[in-house]
């Protein structure tokens, strides 16, 4: 049933999408349900027109109509081969797009979720994997070419004979229900040697990945990843040589019950040339379209089967483009209006802890961060800070307490908006492979004076300047041999630029100096100082030395704030600040 | 017609590859491709069996119509068909199995080969892109484009085809060298219009959309790459990946679908032409019989064989697309397994001028006492104009503690390439101990020096597995090193302790380390393998400062004798080296102490400043 539903929901995206394709896919099955008939029937005339005498011209006559329907046929079968294929490759781009569309809007939480993660990778095999979509859709037009034909042969050799159908039939069956054995013996083989197969391929990246490549050769780990490849495959054949066992029993019975068959059809057909006076004609149609039925039947139930099979990857598919957003709430409809002032958090008893693992990462947290104001939050590895951040950016929800935004909790305003009220640079921001343009603004390459004022400010103006295509050069060598690979500082600088681009009045940052040189640090502060005195801002950061630009600094401990206050109280508490600040400053306070 | 030349130039280069690839395979098990050429002799009767005994019981039954001769001929036929169909089905499960296991073969070489390869090789967008279509073939990732498995059967089946098409015209002839020669002709043009429309066909599917496929796959990549999550949304990237998959799908579009056309077009005259001279062959038998110059059994047999003819030439088109792809595939394979790595000396006769400079063995000396040596080194990265390093000479003495400073950029990381052998100096001379580093095998130099670098791996394997690999341990050892990087509350709470796997990619009950927890693990694997030379590139960026601050404290103990190079962001973890070196566009502008380095007031004294102000600027607020 499940497939039928999924047979519409696709149908209706490839009719949306794609019209032309249910034209070209209708002659498709008409061509090829058609096509083994065209000589088969002409033997059948031209041996009856030879075996009664019917004459030249009429010999003639019915092979000039074989050659007319015959082009037609063969020709629209190659067109319309092409055209399938072509276009059910077109339809993968939409369905990718709508795909890529859904999971950046999945909620954050489930990118840890490991049943949705593993219902979205499946769900991609239909894309990625190339053909699954085009397999399907062919399984859908065979099956309706093998029923055309079974019908049309049922049909033929009813006037005969019933009983040769029903025996025909019954072996036809009976394959079929071998293979299913086989196969379903085959698929519960398969998925115990998947995660073999998994790990292989996670091997086979040892090896090759650049991204292991360093450790691979220092640490000399080419036995290593070999030894361990070995295992893995010896482990793995012992699966293979199973279903292949079970795959040769399979096809062994089907020989013999094939030939069982072959030798029962003749023997009867035989008898009715002797003793019926069937015609040459008609034994050799009869023959050849028993073959054929055989092959239709096998046909049919190969294309059930893969339609069955493929039907899972689909059925991922739609599940996972229907699943819901818990925090896109259309309820929601407070928006906040672009350029609008910065404005002040409240935290009131925020308590969290992720899904599936219940230790609070957060307890308790009470904290105001007032309007353009800048807080620095510090704390110890695992104490809370970057999942405080996720829960102002709305990547988790609180599982308890408020957040509120200018006095209204941050869940009744409109999910967009609030996004777009947000600018954030990460520790691992991200440079795409497009221009430095679109890498900045993510629109169409374009002349904008504001980014290249966001570039001098972030004094990048003058590396992007010395690029071969200025800010239109690919900030990859991914795709582009002229593209070009920032640094660590000049890529970090760039994040920067896309985070003032968005002109939003709440600026949060996570770690944005880990990576920086002190000059560059230095030169950071001083950009940021400027550009945070409008906007509320939230600092994450191990350097102590950002306490330089922050009204406030918030100490969290075990998901605890621990300490709340501006620098100079912090430091007077002699507590947690003023021992972490301690360590990190003794070096350089001996030599002042 | 050049164009043509060019094209049979091209494939016998496919064909000759396709050769090559089963003369290995004729090194991994001889057996196999004997029982191939026999099951190909088989595979090219098999429709002659059927054509045969059809034109004896067709005789039969129209002649003399005897009831146990038709029986017996029925029989015969069936028994013969049934041993030929079994056979063929034990083969070709036989055939699955070996086909699996000669893949992995090919893989294994090209595993060990990528790891043969120098880091700069490897590197190499050239190189990438054919290390991917190497293994394309023996590991189909993407679209299933390539399988060995295809390759082989089809090779296989070009043959049968082939052969049978001979056997097809043979009794063709009968008929007349008339038929014989027009057969022929539509054969030969047939052929040709076949193989232009498949070579078309293929730079379609292969180019035009392996092309496009490549871009859209990176914008998938995006969506879904979880690493890129947090970035997507909240920069509400969705609209955007989607335009930019419009965009250049409508790119290729276009052309695309002309090609399609042109190829299509091809095939449809081919088949028309194919289609007509079969009709009229039709005929032609229908009159002969007509005439009565041969029997009802002989049509049948003409018949089939005509039906074979045409079954045989789609089967010879089919398998020329995918063998050329194939054959395409394994030039690069073949390619990319000559390729000779960088990282040995390039000729071996040079072997015989180095061992005369390794007087003493080379080994006993070097492990005792490492001296580094840059001698006017200069880098430059490949396709690009400015070199990244100039004029380093430096000399690193044993047992010497140093720190490199200096901006983003300054070439700190590439110095540190250098001397890891990752990169090799376009001019200028590392030596160890007064012998070039490039004069060593890789793995022996590879003894003497490790590194802690900024995006270590933490591999899916067990925790002591990630430390020790499969060399040799005894617990002892390790036990030193977790208590000296205070590892040991955190493995004591991990519940297989030392054996806990590392990451959930394998194992639900798997563990994610702590950001913290992975770098201190990083420089356990370093201090494991306990080389007499040590890098380490920004060891504690990730951690916070107490954890910071105890690894600092910590290390000199742990680093005791050996030889250590630190690049570090904080200035405060200088103050532990014997000497710094400064950085700045590529070259050396400083060298010495903290207290000479602050005392010149250069370059040094600035960075320190500058970081120092920021407490400063505290202290003096307070």
């Amino acid at each position: 049933m499940k497939i039928m539903g999924n047979l519409a929901s696709l149908y209706k995206l490839v009719f949306i999408n794609s019209k032309i394709y249910l034209l070209i896919s209708l002659l498709h099955i008409i061509s090829n349900a058609v096509a083994p008939f065209v000589t088969i029937i002409y033997f059948k005339y031209l041996l009856d027109a030879l075996q009664f005498g019917y004459g030249l011209p009429y010999i003639l006559k019915i092979t000039l109509t074989m050659i007319a329907i015959h082009l037609v046929v063969t020709n629209t079968q190659i067109y319309t081969k092409s055209a399938t294929t072509l276009h059910s490759k077109w339809l993968l781009v939409p369905l990718t797009a709508m795909f890529c569309q859904k999971s950046i809007e999945m909620d954050y939480k489930y990118t840890e979720d490991q049943t949705i993660i593993e219902e979205m990778n499946r769900a991609s095999f239909v894309l990625a994997n190339g053909d699954n979509l085009e397999k399907y859709l062919e399984a859908v037009n065979g099956i309706f070419v093998a029923i055309i034909q079974l019908a049309f042969i049922t049909i033929l050799a009813t006037l005969l004979n019933p009983l040769l159908i029903i025996f025909v039939l019954a072996v036809s069956v009976i394959n079929a229900f071998v293979s299913l054995w086989v196969q379903r013996k085959n698929y519960s083989l398969h998925r115990e040697s998947l995660p073999v197969d998994r790990k292989w391929r996670y091997i086979i990246d040892l090896a090759t990945d650049l991204k292991f490549a360093k450790e691979v050769r220092l640490f000399q780990l080419k036995n290593f990843v070999i030894r361990n490849g070995d295992e893995n495959r010896s482990a793995f054949f012992s699966y293979f040589d199973r279903t292949n066992g079970n795959e040769r029993k399979g096809l062994l019975i089907n020989t013999i019950t094939n030939i069982s068959q072959e030798v029962m059809v003749l023997i009867i057909l035989a008898y009715a040339v002797i003793f019926r006076g069937l015609s040459i004609g008609n034994f050799v149609v009869l023959m050849n379209g028993i073959r054929q039925f055989s092959d239709s039947f096998r046909a049919l139930f190969e294309q059930v089967v893969n339609l069955y099979t493929i039907n899972n990857y689909i059925n991922d598919f739609f599940v996972f483009m229907s699943r819901k957003s818990e925090l896109r709430n259309p309820a929601s409809k407070i928006k906040i209006k672009p350029g609008s002032p910065a404005g002040k958090f409240e935290l009131v008893n925020v308590s969290f802890h992720y899904p599936h693992n219940p230790r609070m990462i957060l307890k308790n947290v009470n904290l105001t961060i007032e309007a353009g104001e800048c807080l620095v939050i510090v704390g110890e590895n695992g104490a809370g800070k970057t999942t405080l951040v996720k829960l102002l950016m709305r990547l988790y929800d609180v599982t308890s307490g408020e957040i509120k935004y200018n006095g209204i909790n941050i869940k009744q305003y409109d999910y967009d908006s609030y996004m777009y009220a947000l600018a954030t640079v990460f520790q691992d921001y991200k440079i795409f492979a497009v221009s430095a343009y679109e890498n900045i603004t993510f629109k169409r390459n374009d002349h904008d004076p504001y980014v290249q004022s966001l570039l001098q400010q972030n004094q990048l103006l003058e590396k992007i300047k010395s690029l071969p295509h200025q800010e239109n050069t690919v900030l990859s060598k991914r795709f582009e041999s002229d593209g070009i690979e920032l640094s660590g500082g000049q890529a970090q600088k760039l994040a920067f630029c896309r985070a003032m681009y968005k002109q939003s009045p709440v600026l949060i940052l996570d770690e944005p100096s880990a990576s920086l040189s002190p000059i560059a640090e230095n030169e950071m502060y001083i950009a940021f100082a400027k550009v945070i005195q409008n906007k509320t801002t939230i600092f994450i950061s191990h350097r102590l030395s950002s306490s330089t630009i922050s009204d406030k600094i918030c100490v969290l401990d075990d998901g605890e704030v621990a300490e709340y206050g501006t620098h100079e109280e912090l430091l007077k508490q002699k507590g947690l600040y003023h021992h972490m600040y301690e360590l990190q400053s003794r070096y350089y306070k001996e030599s002042v | 017609m050049s164009k043509l030349l060019a094209l049979t130039k091209e494939m016998m280069v496919y064909f000759h590859n396709i050769f090559r690839l089963y003369q290995k395979i004729w090194t991994f098990d001889k057996l196999y491709v004997v029982i191939s050429g026999l099951l190909i002799a088989m595979r090219v009767i098999h429709p002659f069996n059927g054509i045969l005994f059809l034109k004896w019981i067709v005789d039969e039954l129209t002649g003399q119509a005897r009831l146990p001769e038709t029986l017996l001929l029925i029989g015969l036929m069936c028994g013969i068909e049934f041993i030929i169909r079994s056979l063929d089905s034990i083969f070709w499960t036989y055939e699955q199995k070996k086909i699996l296991r000669f893949k992995t073969k090919f893989l294994k070489e090209i595993n060990l080969k990528t790891m043969n390869l120098s880091y700069q090789q490897i590197e190499d967008p050239q190189m990438i892109d054919d290390r991917q279509k190497a293994m394309e073939i023996f590991y189909p990732g993407q679209a299933h484009f390539m399988d060995l498995q295809n390759t082989i059967i089809d090779s296989k089946q070009l043959i049968v085809n082939t052969l049978q098409l001979f056997g097809v015209i043979a009794i063709l002839l009968t008929l007349g060298p008339v038929i014989f020669i027009v057969l022929l002709l539509t054969y030969f043009v047939s052929l040709i219009l076949n193989t232009i429309a498949s070579h078309k066909e293929f730079n379609v599917w292969s180019n035009s959309l392996v092309h496009i496929g490549r871009r859209i796959g990176y914008f998938q990549e995006l969506s879904t790459d979880f690493a890129y999550a947090k970035e997507m949304r909240m920069n509400q990237l969705g609209q955007w990946i989607e335009d930019k998959m419009q965009y250049y799908f409508k790119q290729v579009k276009k052309d695309v679908t002309k090609a399609v056309h042109a190829f299509t077009w091809m095939n449809i005259i081919s088949n028309t032409l194919q289609v007509i001279v079969n009709g009229g062959v039709y005929f032609y038998i229908g009159w002969l019989a007509y005439n009565a110059v041969i029997s009802l059994s002989e049509i049948v047999v003409y018949m089939t064989s005509l039906g074979v003819f045409v079954n045989a030439l789609f089967g010879i088109t089919a398998c020329i697309i995918s063998l050329q792809k194939a054959g395409m595939h394994l030039s690069t394979y073949f390619k990319y397994l000559q390729t000779v790595t960088l990282n040995e000396a390039q000729q071996q006769d040079d072997e015989s001028t180095q061992d005369s400079n390794w007087s003493i063995d080379p080994k006993q000396e070097i492990k005792t006492s490492i001296k580094i040596e840059f001698v006017d080194v200069w880098f430059q990265y490949p396709n690009q104009e400015e070199y990244t390093l100039k004029h380093i000479n430096l000399t690193i003495n044993p047992g010497e503690k140093l720190a490199i400073v200096g901006e983003n950029g300054a070439g700190k990381t590439t110095l540190i390439k250098l001397l890891l052998r990752l990169y090799k100096p376009t001019k200028g001379k590392i030596l160890i101990n007064g012998t070039d580093i490039h004069d060593l095998h890789f793995d022996d130099y590879t003894n003497y020096i490790t590194a802690v670098f900024q995006d270590f791996n933490i591999l899916n394997f067990s925790l002591l597995h990630n430390i020790v690999f499969d060399n040799e341990y005894s617990d002892e050892s390790i036990a030193e090193i977790i208590r000296d990087l205070n590892l040991e509350d955190t493995i004591e709470k991990l519940p297989h302790h030392l054996h806990t796997e590392l990451g959930r990619l394998f194992h639900q009950e798997g563990v994610e380390l702590s950001g913290g927890q992975q770098q201190k693990l990083a420089i356990a694997r370093a201090l494991f393998k306990d080389s007499p030379f040590i890098v380490l590139d920004e060891p504690t960026a990730m951690l916070s400062p107490k954890a910071e601050y105890e690894i600092y404290t910590n290390f000199s103990g742990l680093t005791k004798d050996k030889t250590t190079v630190y690049i570090s962001h904080r200035m405060s973890s200088c103050r532990f080296c014997d000497r710094i070196i400064v950085m700045k566009m590529g070259e050396i502008i400083e060298i010495g102490s903290h207290e000479q380095l602050m005392r010149e007031r250069g370059e040094y004294e600035r960075l320190y400043t500058t970081q120092a102000e920021f407490y400063k600027n505290l202290e003096v607020a307070k």
